[in-house]
């Protein structure tokens, strides 16, 4: 056996890896050019699991804009593979998958998931593999802080904040109330939202929290109720919703209720039925708008009817602007080469230079906000706009004025 | 006073809740010293198998209701005939099978999903959601439901076990299941019953929380941490010390929320049953539970 430290070892050494980096040109130089890379989207998101909904509705409103895209013959001839993964509101499972499309799928994108904490599991898989993630709805506020390659549709949980806080303000209300669920969720929205009131010179009266799995939460209930609010603020997931607002009916509150994001998703409009009735939310998805309405109408037509939530629509927006960007002349130059790394840098470069779309989210005439050092696309002002639940928790209606103001 | 009384009636539903899961838990390890992890799965068989009977097959509930612990009991039975007694007689040690229990609950689960899907479902309620005054209380005669059946069976665990021969088997197999073997007792059917027992009490509760807390796959996860609890502050050889604890957890949670901050309820919580269990390791009860045994 050849010493390792001896010269002829040396020798040895150096000659085997001069033959092996000079195999490794020639094979990189023989794939670079010579078969143009597939256009592989991975739509990872929760099909199933207490985020489902969210998951199912943006696939649903990625097939939307992508399907007529390879039905026309994909771009420049090449058909759009979509390869769908359900992360089943795990972050764990999330992030294995978004490693699988990054090196087995060779995936030039990923698209999702909806939820903060698997959306928080794709960021360090999105940039050690140097492969672009459009996140859809996470609302964690630091997540596209300092971002190489993650980009976010959805507002985050600081505008939802900034949205209530503006509301209140601007109509009149003094006392507000907030009952949060313990999970990060409920914590970080509610303290947004302090921190926004508190902007505004808005008093919080009271502050509640609750474990989400407590059947009752009366205790909760009864200390927001004595504090006398004129506005209450539910921060909580689906389920706990409908309790909380069951409670707050049950203990006579009459103050209008606000509870951001979830107040739109079904499985809370469901359990809660008729308790759910006039609760308000602040949405992106502001269905006054023409081409919304055709969106939600086409959307019925094919996947059945659903209520105007922010998924299905940040699924649309997040695929327009992928083909947007998939079409755009340096990105399709770098995947002609065959190089997945420099595709992929393309995507991200070009994302940055393209971004700023006119999507579905937002008010008429408010565009994405992508651009260098920009890597979340909603801007702060006119992306909000009020919803009310009503049809025993089947409707999304624009709200009754009248009825979200402080009582005289 | 009238705030007190809200928060006694509030702990006492959730401790209600929390009560049933620690009691089945509990049946099944006196009789077994096993925890059953999939105990969690009978109150989502409960609530999602009651949807199915009560909504998709638009039966009424007094032939839903034997509907719903048929399934439990068949799935009970195949816990016990698949997982537990194949485990036993090759000597497995209890963690084994408790690891034996953890893999029924993932197939439960991944069964669960095939036949209801993962969405977040509405259970349908079998009393009223509206609300109820009690005297000077708000409530709803579901959540009334809840205690009632909850004191239900305490009473009936309490005749089974102290009043009845079959029983004193159940608690002799309890103490030593080779010695009760020895004695004639036969320790598996007895062992047979405690899983068919628990999971009927599971099931039922997940009929009675499912409207309340949302019909979901994973529903039973959340519930058993808290039954869990609820059986280790007690003592868990004992069925009336599992319940005890729920209640107890119940109203310390009711009351930190009402008088505390509810911020820091759920660890402060965790922080005094951690320091009741370094004054009493097995428990509120467990001492008690054992020198009456």
């Amino acid at each position: 056996m050849t010493p390792i430290h001896s010269t002829e070892g040396i020798r040895a050494r150096r000659a085997m890896l001069m033959a092996g980096s000079l195999l490794a040109a020639m094979a990189f130089s023989s794939g670079a050019g010579a078969e143009p890379l597939a256009l592989k989207i991975c739509s990872i998101d929760d099909r199933s699991g207490s985020a489902a909904d969210t998951g199912i509705e943006s696939l649903n409103g990625l097939h939307m804009v992508v399907d007529p895209v390879n039905e026309a013959g994909g771009i420049n001839g090449r058909k759009i593979e979509l390869i769908e993964y359900d992360g089943k509101t795990d972050p764990q499972l999330t992030a294995t998958l978004a490693t699988r499309c990054a090196e087995d799928d060779k995936g030039l994108l990923i698209i999702g998931p909806s939820p903060t904490a698997p959306a928080a599991a794709v960021v360090p898989v999105a940039n050690q593999n140097k492969i672009p993630a459009y996140i859809l709805s996470a609302a964690a506020n630091a997540l596209t802080d300092n971002a190489e390659f993650q980009f976010r549709f959805g507002p985050k949980a600081a505008q939802d904040a900034i949205a209530v806080a503006d509301a209140a303000a601007e109509r009149g209300f003094k006392r507000v109330a907030i009952i949060n669920n313990s999970v990060p969720f409920g914590i970080d929205g509610s303290e947004s939202v302090m921190a926004a009131l508190k902007e505004k010179g808005i008093e919080v009266v009271a502050r509640e929290t609750y474990d989400v799995a407590a059947t009752d939460v009366t205790p909760q209930v009864m200390n927001l109720s004595s504090a006398k609010p004129d506005l209450v603020l539910v921060y909580p997931y689906p389920a706990d919703g409908a309790r909380v607002i069951r409670s707050i009916r049950q203990m006579g509150v009459t103050a209008p209720v606000i509870m951001p994001r979830v107040g739109l998703m079904k499985a809370f409009r469901e359990l809660a039925a008729a308790d759910a009735n006039g609760v308000l939310v602040p949405s992106s998805v502001d269905i006054s708008r023409p081409e919304v309405k055709k969106f939600f109408e086409d959307y019925a037509a094919k996947y059945g009817a659903v209520a105007p939530t922010p998924s299905a629509v940040q699924g649309h927006d997040a695929g327009t602007l992928a083909i947007k960007v998939l079409s755009d002349a340096e990105v399709q130059k770098a995947i002609d080469s065959g190089d997945l790394a420099a595709a992929r840098l393309a995507i991200r470069d070009a994302t940055l230079r393209l971004g700023q779309i006119d999507g579905l989210q937002g008010q008429a005439g408010v565009t994405y906000q992508f651009g260098k050092g920009q890597h979340h696309g909603a801007p702060d002002k006119g992306f909000f706009v009020y919803t009310e639940v009503a049809g025993d928790g089947k409707e999304l209606v624009a709200p009754d004025d009248a009825k979200f103001r402080p009582a005289q | 006073m009238e705030k007190l009384s809200y928060l006694i009636l509030s702990g006492v539903t959730n401790g209600s809740v929390y009560g049933l899961i620690g009691l089945s838990l509990s049946i099944i390890y006196g009789s077994s010293r096993v925890i059953n992890f999939a105990q969690g799965d009978f109150v989502m068989l409960g609530a999602l198998s009651a949807i199915m009977f009560v909504t998709t097959f638009n039966l009424p509930w007094f032939i839903a209701i034997p509907g719903v612990i048929g399934v439990v009991m068949l799935t009970a039975l195949a816990l016990n005939y698949g997982v537990y007694r194949p485990m036993v007689r090759r000597k497995a040690p209890p963690l084994t099978i408790m690891m034996g229990t953890l893999g029924a609950s993932i197939m439960i689960y991944g069964i669960g999903l095939l036949v209801w899907g993962p969405d977040q479902k509405f259970v349908p309620a079998l009393l009223s959601l509206k609300p109820l005054i009690v005297g000077p209380l708000i409530t709803n005669p579901q959540q009334l439901a809840i205690i009632a059946t909850f004191a239900a069976f305490l009473v009936l665990t309490w005749y089974i076990l102290y009043r009845t021969r079959f029983g004193l088997s159940i608690r002799a197999t309890g103490v030593d299941p080779k010695v009760a073997l020895l004695m004639g007792i036969r320790s598996e059917r007895i062992v047979l019953f405690s899983f068919l027992f628990s999971a009927t009490v599971s099931g039922i509760a997940g009929v009675l929380v499912g409207p309340l807390l949302g019909g979901q796959i994973g529903m039973g996860l959340m519930l058993i941490v808290k039954g869990f609890l609820a059986a280790i502050l007690g003592g868990l050889g004992s069925p009336f010390a599992a319940a005890a604890g729920g209640i107890a957890i119940g109203m310390m949670e009711a009351l930190m929320a009402g008088y505390g901050t509810s911020l820091y309820a759920e660890p402060a919580i965790f922080m005094l049953i951690l320091l009741v269990l370094f004054v009493r390791p097995y428990g509120l009860l467990g001492d008690y539970e054992a020198e009456r045994r």
